[in-house]
C-alpha cells in the first residue's frame, strides 16, 4: 500500500471531507472539514474531485512519513510546517519522496492545518463520506492513531514536469489570521422571544472563545443574554448559535447533534464558522446582524470563485476560459 | 384554511436550511402530518435536498444553496402549504421492541417506582402498555426520542448523567422514552434494557420519525435468547 505512515497525530488529527449528508434524519452528524475555506483550496490546489478527503490537523503536534512518493498540499494554519526540518511556504504543493519526513507544530495563527494528497485520502467511506465525527464511535472512524498508515493512490516518482508544484494560493484567498473576528449573524427561529435589549447586547459585546470548547460548539464567555428557556426541539446545524440557561452563546459546529432544544438566536454562516473554528480559547468573537441574502450570497461567490478559477503553467490562478 | 391543517411557518434558518415548523410544542397529533410533509418535500425537492430533519414539530429542510437559493425553496414550501398532504395514520411502521425491565440492567427501575410511591411491576405495566410515537431522531446514530410516557411514571432526568449508559439501555426523561443504541454519556433514569440493536452500520437505524412503538417484557431468558446483553449496568457516575 502506498500513503503516509503517521509517526505523531498530535492532540487531534482526522480525516473530513464536506461532511456526511442525507442521514441526519438517523441521528448521524454531517461532520466535515471544518475550515471549509482552506479545506476547499487545499483540494483546488491539487484539482482534486471536489469533495476529497483531507487531513485536518488540530493545534499541530503532527508528524509523518511517506511510504511513497505523495504529491501533496497544504492550506490553513500552515506557517508551521516542515519538510525534511524545511519550512513549506504557506498554502502550497509539495512533493513528498519515500521517507520524507513531515511536521507540522502549533501555529499561533490558527488551530488547523488541512493536508491534502493528490486524488484524496483513501481511508474508509461510510454512507458517502469519508468525514469523522469521533464521538460516533463508527468503524474506522476515529482520530488518526501513531503508526497507521494514511492510505492514497501512488504518484508516478521521476515527474519533472509537474506544474502543481509551482501553485501558491494568493494571500487575498487565504483565510487570513485575525486576532479578532466579526461574525454575521442572520436571525434565528426564537430571535423574536429575546428582548430588544439583548438583540443589541448580543452585537455590541465582545465575547471570548471559552476553554471548553469542542469540535460540537465553541463556548463564548461574555456578557450573558435573558434566555427565554428551552424550546421544543428542532434541527440544529453548523452556525446555529444557541442560548442555554446561563446566558452565554454556544456557536456550533460541524460534530454538533442534529437537534437541539435550547433557543436560537440566530445562525452564523458557513465561511464565518471556517473562521471561528481557526480561533484558540481566548480569542476575542463579536457579531453583527446580517440575513440570508447575505450569507448565502457571500457563500455564492466563493463557490464561483472555486468553480471558474483554474492554474496556469506557472502555478498563477487564473480565469477558466469559455 | 379549507382543509383545517395548522399552516406551518416557512422561515430561512440558515443559508443552507429553511425550518418548516407547525408548533412549538410536544404534540403527538403532529407526527402524521409531518410524515406526509416529508414524503412530499422529498418526492419535490428531490434534486437539491441534503438533509430532511423532522422534529417533534417541525422538519428543517437542508438545501444545496450551490444548486438553488432560498427564495425558490421557500417558494416550494410555501406552494405544499398552500396544498397540504393529508396525514394519513396508517403511514408509520408499528415495532415491537422486547425489554427486560431488572435492576441488573435498569439501575434506576426501583427509585422510578419509589419517585411515584408504586412497584417496579407497576412501573413496567405502564411502560409497556403505552404506545409511542417517535418524533425525531438525534443525540447519537438511532437514538429515537418518544412519548408521550403516563404522566403516573414520568420521571425526571438525573441531577446527575452518567458518564457510560450502557448500549440499549431503555430510559425515561419525563414524559419521553428511548433506547441508547450505543455506549454514551446520559441523564436518562434507565429502567431495562432492549434486546434488539437500534443501530448497526449495515441496517442503519431501526426506528425513524412517525414510527409507533410498543415495549414488550420479555423475560430473562427470552431476553438472552433473542441475543440480549445481560452485563450488568456499570454504574459509572460523574463528579459534578
Amino acid at each position: 500500500m502506498t500513503g503516509l505512515r503517521i509517526e505523531k497525530p498530535g492532540p487531534r488529527t482526522t480525516v473530513q471531507d464536506m461532511g456526511r449528508f442525507g442521514y441526519q434524519h438517523q441521528g448521524l452528524s454531517v461532520g466535515g472539514a471544518k475550515d471549509l475555506r482552506a479545506w476547499r483550496w487545499a483540494n483546488h490546489l491539487l484539482d482534486n474531485p471536489t469533495n476529497a478527503a483531507c487531513l485536518e490537523v488540530t493545534w499541530g503536534g503532527f508528524s509523518a512519513i511517506a511510504e511513497s512518493c505523495l504529491l501533496m498540499a497544504v492550506t490553513g494554519a500552515a506557517d508551521q510546517v516542515l519538510l525534511n526540518d524545511q519550512s513549506l511556504p504557506s498554502w502550497s504543493v509539495f512533493l513528498m519522496r519515500p521517507g520524507d519526513h513531515l511536521q507540522v507544530s502549533a501555529s499561533a495563527k490558527g488551530l488547523l492545518t488541512y493536508l491534502a494528497v493528490a486524488g484524496g485520502w483513501q481511508t474508509r467511506e461510510f454512507l458517502g463520506s469519508r468525514s469523522v465525527v469521533i464521538r460516533e464511535q463508527l468503524t474506522d472512524l476515529g482520530n488518526v492513531q501513531a503508526g497507521v498508515l494514511i492510505p492514497a493512490q501512488p504518484y508516478p516518482q521521476d515527474d519533472q514536469n509537474e506544474s502543481r508544484l509551482l501553485r501558491r494560493v494568493p494571500p487575498a484567498h487565504r483565510s487570513l489570521p485575525q486576532s479578532e473576528i466579526v461574525l454575521k449573524l442572520m436571525p434565528g427561529p426564537d430571535h423574536h422571544r429575546f428582548s430588544r435589549l439583548d438583540l443589541a447586547r448580543l452585537v455590541n459585546s465582545c465575547y471570548r472563545v471559552s476553554g471548553d470548547s469542542d469540535s460540537m460548539g465553541y463556548r463564548l464567555d461574555g456578557p450573558a443574554l435573558d434566555s427565554p428557556g428551552g424550546v421544543t426541539s428542532r434541527g440544529v446545524s453548523c452556525g446555529t448559535v444557541q442560548v442555554p440557561g446561563n446566558g452565554k452563546p454556544i456557536v456550533l459546529l460541524n460534530d454538533c447533534q442534529t437537534i437541539g432544544g435550547y433557543p436560537v438566536i440566530g445562525t452564523v454562516p458557513r465561511l464565518d464558522c471556517s473562521r471561528l473554528a481557526q480561533c484558540s480559547p481566548g480569542a476575542s468573537v463579536g457579531f453583527r446582524w446580517s440575513d440570508v441574502a447575505e450569507c448565502q450570497g457571500e457563500r455564492m461567490v466563493f463557490e464561483e470563485q472555486l468553480r471558474t478559477w483554474t492554474w496556469d503553467e506557472y502555478g498563477r490562478l487564473i480565469r477558466r476560459s469559455g | 384554511m379549507v382543509s383545517g391543517l395548522p399552516r406551518p411557518r416557512i422561515e430561512p434558518t440558515a443559508e443552507d436550511a429553511v425550518l418548516v415548523e407547525f408548533s412549538e410544542h410536544i404534540d403527538p397529533e403532529n407526527t402524521a402530518l409531518i410524515s406526509a410533509w416529508c414524503e412530499q418535500i422529498r418526492q419535490r425537492m428531490a434534486g437539491w435536498l441534503t438533509d430532511l430533519v423532522p422534529s417533534y414539530g417541525s422538519i428543517t429542510v437542508y438545501y444545496n444553496p450551490v444548486v438553488v437559493d432560498f427564495y425558490s425553496v421557500i417558494n416550494e414550501l410555501t406552494a405544499i402549504s398552500d396544498n397540504p398532504p393529508q396525514p394519513s395514520s396508517a403511514r408509520g411502521r408499528l415495532i415491537e421492541l422486547p425489554v427486560w425491565y431488572h435492576p441488573q440492567v435498569g439501575p434506576d427501575l426501583e427509585s422510578v417506582a419509589a419517585f411515584h410511591d408504586t412497584t417496579p411491576a407497576e412501573v413496567i405495566r405502564i411502560h409497556s402498555e403505552t404506545r409511542y410515537q417517535v418524533f425525531a431522531l438525534g443525540f447519537s446514530p438511532g437514538f429515537a426520542y418518544m412519548g408521550l410516557v403516563s404522566p403516573d411514571i414520568a420521571t425526571p432526568r438525573l441531577s446527575r448523567p452518567r458518564l457510560r449508559v450502557a448500549a440499549g439501555s431503555v430510559g425515561i426523561a419525563d414524559q419521553q422514552t428511548a433506547v441508547y443504541p450505543s455506549v454514551s454519556p446520559g441523564g436518562w433514569q434507565i429502567i431495562g434494557r432492549c434486546a434488539m440493536p437500534l443501530f448497526d452500520e449495515e441496517r442503519l437505524a431501526l426506528l425513524e420519525a412517525g414510527d409507533t412503538i410498543r415495549f414488550r417484557p420479555v423475560d430473562h431468558h427470552e431476553f438472552l435468547k433473542l441475543g440480549g446483553d445481560d452485563t450488568p449496568f456499570n454504574d459509572q457516575v460523574t463528579s459534578t
